[in-house]
């Protein structure tokens, strides 16, 4: 088309055709290149903001671990206003939660129980991470109940558990049944926490099978079994192993 | 605050950090890709979309190797560090620690380049001298085939990981509540007194019918599987069958020992000070000759003019040589002056130098007396090796396809031995080799009867062995077992009779009969334990576990039982008190460290099963080997 049309009428319908459509050509490359600026930037600011909060948890740990693992007054002050900012800053940061879990283990650990709970009560209203979640679940069940009140710790291990937490949830509830005295509750759910134990769990199994065994001998107070127990034993011979290799 | 860290570690994380690092450190003149099967770069798997390559999983075979090795030496069986025993635990480990990493990385953490800088510079593999080196960092980095912001992504992303790790077990804990409570199961003692009943005196006066032993014979078959069995003849190969009928004659060793002197006397070590000038400064040169011709102190003039960093504050000392340390136009100038004299200007590759002789040492060497029993048994070993190599190629040939391994024992000069049945399992002597298992069961051997190859236990202990006897999987023939059953229906019989006394023992008891009374009367040892805690070995062991499953006394009083350990003893016991472990009686270190402990168990516990459950939520694919 534009072979008939002399220079001058191209320019003209170039210049018509400006006038139609620049001003949104305009507007789009302008706010393709804002969205593109503004995505790196709103990028490199959360990158920061998350570096600040790993540092500020680096210098808390620190504090927290100082002395090997005995921090005096003024360290522990430093650690908790550190975890403060955290949670004032980046409340739905995961650093936020592993100070405050970390906090509760240094309470427990000075019979603080109250305080325990209060760090992690924050983490279960304030976590994104399920894992923590469910973390935070059990140890706040354990102290709950060493704070007398083991009806409210039972309560949070009711409900559907992962397996990968069962024999976790199964053996506090066993410690709370303890402590109000429910010993055959007690021995069925440490029995169930070794009938779910994880492989890789297997450190636990000796604590938990003298639990359980221990509940065991108690239970049987009422009724003696004694009776029963002289004789039934089978009997082998010293050398049975022999009998496998009895060739050799 | 990240030595601590490492300090805490446990289990798995300790082994995914200590592979990382351990990895770094003996990162020189490895190659990764020997017997690595199929392309680097082939994902052995798939973890959330992300890919373990098979570079990462030959480095990380290589790693666990190395850790093997480094921590339970070169003693290590060789199968336990080949690649196929080492591939599935850890490329299980090497999806899991994925799964750990993108679990950290996705909750958000981070590391900043400050931090990460502060971990690299720690890195001892990275250093010199206890000091971060620039130059071996970026060799390094090099070798290992990452590039600097690839290493620094690398680092972030175990750093992160590790501190994911961290938050979970170091924030671990336990109620002083809970830790009562373990302290009263676990601290629990007991006093309780009680008789053994002896089997063995009713032994003799037991009998058993033929009739009796049959019907268990036939009632408890699954108790006499015979396993397959081999019994093999062979030969073994070492050094030391040859050595004794060596005789080494003293010429050989008067030989040997010229030998031994002229080359220790060529072994003239001598300690040579130098200055050096880099470069072609022919002034300098000259300057420095004047002032060592106006006798100014050599090692003076070393500290002032010397270009070599290393010796020049210490008067140029280079320590000792033998003649082939340093270049050779060096050594000859060094070789050709007296001591305490200087050279004139010699040059090397490294400019110019002025030698200084500081000190000859010639050690005086060993007499013949000293040396003759050491050279004779040297002697007698490297010619019993040589016999032993001679033989095992006989051997080879001596062995293939001969019908019994007598012929070529008896043309070698050693002696032919046999073993006892054996099973897959193993056996006795020769047969707990692994290698020879696997050998005299191999189906050609086993079954057809030819003699194996040459089994190279070690480097000097060879076997060659042929199957003389194979019994196929079945029960034991009633009369090969017929001693064992009789002897364990005895014990029963004699058990079950021992009961009915011990329970009239218990029956007095319990009328208020004393103890020690009724156990001398019977001719019984009374045994008294008191503050007993849970544990023990063997029948001690057994009684102690009884007297920790009875109920504690109680108003009733107390508590009396009767029960057989296995070997068929009868015991009467009398548990008298239960007192509970008490936390608060331990001493303060003592209860630091139960408290510790049970929360170090606690968090590993509570690892794993975080562990577990990213791994059920993740996308996990594993390649077809």
């Amino acid at each position: 088309m534009a072979d008939h049309l002399t220079e001058q009428e191209q320019i003209e319908t170039l210049k018509r055709w400006w006038a139609e459509n620049g001003k949104g050509i305009v507007t789009g490359v302008v706010l393709a290149l804002a969205g593109y600026f503004g995505y790196q930037w709103w990028q490199n600011s959360e990158r920061a903001k998350a570096e600040e909060a790993s540092n500020l948890y680096q210098n808390f740990v620190e504090a927290v671990s100082a002395n090997g693992g005995e921090p005096d007054n003024k360290q522990m002050t430093t650690a908790k206003s550190i975890s403060q900012q955290l949670k004032d800053e980046f409340p739905k940061g995961i650093y936020a939660s592993h100070a405050a879990l970390r906090l509760a283990a240094e309470a427990a650990e000075e019979n603080d129980l109250e305080s325990a709970e209060k760090e992690l009560q924050w983490v279960l209203d304030n976590t994104q991470e399920e894992t923590l979640k469910l973390l935070a679940k059990r140890r706040l069940a354990a102290v709950m109940a060493a704070r007398g009140k083991p009806d409210e710790g039972l309560k949070l291990l009711e409900g559907a558990v992962p397996s990968s937490f069962a024999a976790l949830f199964a053996e506090t509830r066993g410690d709370i049944l303890l402590q109000k005295g429910e010993e055959a509750g007690a021995r069925a759910a440490y029995q169930q926490a070794l009938a779910q134990l994880l492989p890789e769990q297997a450190e636990s199994a000796q604590l938990l099978r003298l639990k359980a065994e221990s509940l065991s001998a108690q239970d049987d107070g009422a009724e003696d079994k004694s009776e029963a127990q002289g004789g039934e034993n089978e009997v082998e011979p010293a050398d049975a192993g022999a009998e496998e290799s009895s060739e050799q | 605050m990240l030595q601590s860290m490492r300090d805490n570690l446990k289990g798995t994380a300790a082994i995914i950090v200590a592979g990382f690092f351990g990895f770094i450190m003996v990162i020189g003149g490895i190659d990764f890709f020997t017997g690595a099967s199929g392309g680097a770069a082939d994902a052995v798997a798939e973890v959330n979309g992300e890919k373990i390559t098979n570079l990462d999983l030959q480095r990380a075979i290589q790693n666990r190797r190395n850790m093997i090795m480094s921590q339970y030496g070169e003693n290590v069986p060789a199968d336990l560090l080949s690649d196929e025993q080492l591939r599935e635990p850890v490329l299980r480990q090497l999806v899991s620690s994925s799964v750990m990493r993108q679990a950290a990385q996705d909750s958000g953490m981070v590391m900043s380049a400050a931090a990460i800088d502060r971990e690299i510079v720690q890195i001892p593999g990275f250093q010199v001298g206890g000091k971060f080196d620039a130059q071996v960092y970026r060799d390094a980095l090099r070798r290992m085939g990452y590039s600097a912001v690839g290493f620094r992504q690398v680092m972030e992303r175990d750093l992160v990981m590790q501190q994911y790790i961290d938050g979970i077990t170091n924030s671990a804990f336990t109620t002083r509540a809970d830790a009562e409570r373990v302290v009263a199961v676990s601290m629990e003692e007991r006093d309780f007194d009680y008789v053994i009943l002896p089997v063995q005196q009713l032994l003799d006066e037991t009998t058993v019918s033929d009739s009796e032993v049959e019907e268990y014979y036939q009632d408890n078959q699954d108790r006499f599987q015979r396993p397959e069995q081999v019994a093999i003849e062979y030969i073994e190969l070492t050094p030391e069958l040859f050595a004794d009928s060596i005789d080494v004659s003293e010429q050989d060793v008067r030989a040997q020992y010229e030998q031994e002197l002229a080359s220790f006397q060529a072994k003239t070590r001598r300690r040579a000070a130098h200055i050096l000038l880099e470069g072609d400064n022919a002034g300098k040169v000259a300057e420095v000759q004047a002032k060592l011709n106006a006798g100014e102190d050599f090692a003076e003039l070393a500290k002032s003019y010397s270009d070599d960093l290393g010796s020049r504050d210490e008067g140029g000392d280079l320590g000792f040589t033998s003649g082939d340390v340093f270049p050779e136009s060096f050594e000859e100038a060094l070789a050709s002056l007296e001591v305490g004299q200087v050279s004139g200007p010699v040059t090397t590759d490294s400019g110019t130098h002025f030698i200084k002789l500081l000190e000859v040492e010639n050690a005086e060497p060993p007499s013949y007396e000293e040396r003759k029993d050491a050279i004779a048994a040297q002697l007698r070993s490297a010619e019993a090796e040589r016999e032993f190599v001679g033989a095992l190629e006989r051997l080879a040939d001596l062995a293939y396809n001969a019908d019994t391994l007598a012929g070529p024992a008896e043309e070698l000069g050693v002696p032919l031995q046999t073993s006892e049945l054996f099973s897959r399992q193993g056996g006795a002597g020769i047969a707990a080799n692994d290698k020879v298992v696997a050998a005299a069961f191999a189906p050609e051997v086993k079954e057809d009867g030819n003699t194996s190859d040459v089994i190279n236990l070690t480097d000097n202990h060879s076997v060659v062995l042929r199957v003389v006897e194979h019994k196929t999987a079945g029960i034991y023939p009633l009369e090969e077992v017929k001693p064992q059953i009789v002897e364990r229906l005895k014990r029963e019989k004699a058990s079950e009779q021992l009961a009915t006394r011990a329970k009239e023992l218990k029956a007095q008891l319990e009328e208020g009969g004393d103890f020690a009374e009724l156990a001398e009367a019977s001719e019984l040892t009374l045994e008294t334990s008191d503050k007993t805690r849970r544990g023990g070995f063997g029948q001690r062991g057994e009684i102690i576990a009884k007297a920790f499953e009875l109920p504690a006394p109680d108003s009733r009083g107390e508590r009396i039982t009767t029960f057989a350990v296995s070997d068929g003893d009868q015991v009467v016991l009398k548990l008298r008190s239960v007192n509970p472990g008490q936390l608060s009686r331990q001493s303060s270190e003592q209860r630091r460290a139960l408290i510790q402990q049970l929360a170090s168990i606690s968090g590993g516990a509570e690892l794993a099963a975080v562990q577990r459950y990213l791994s059920d939520e993740a996308d996990i694919e594993l390649a077809e080997q």
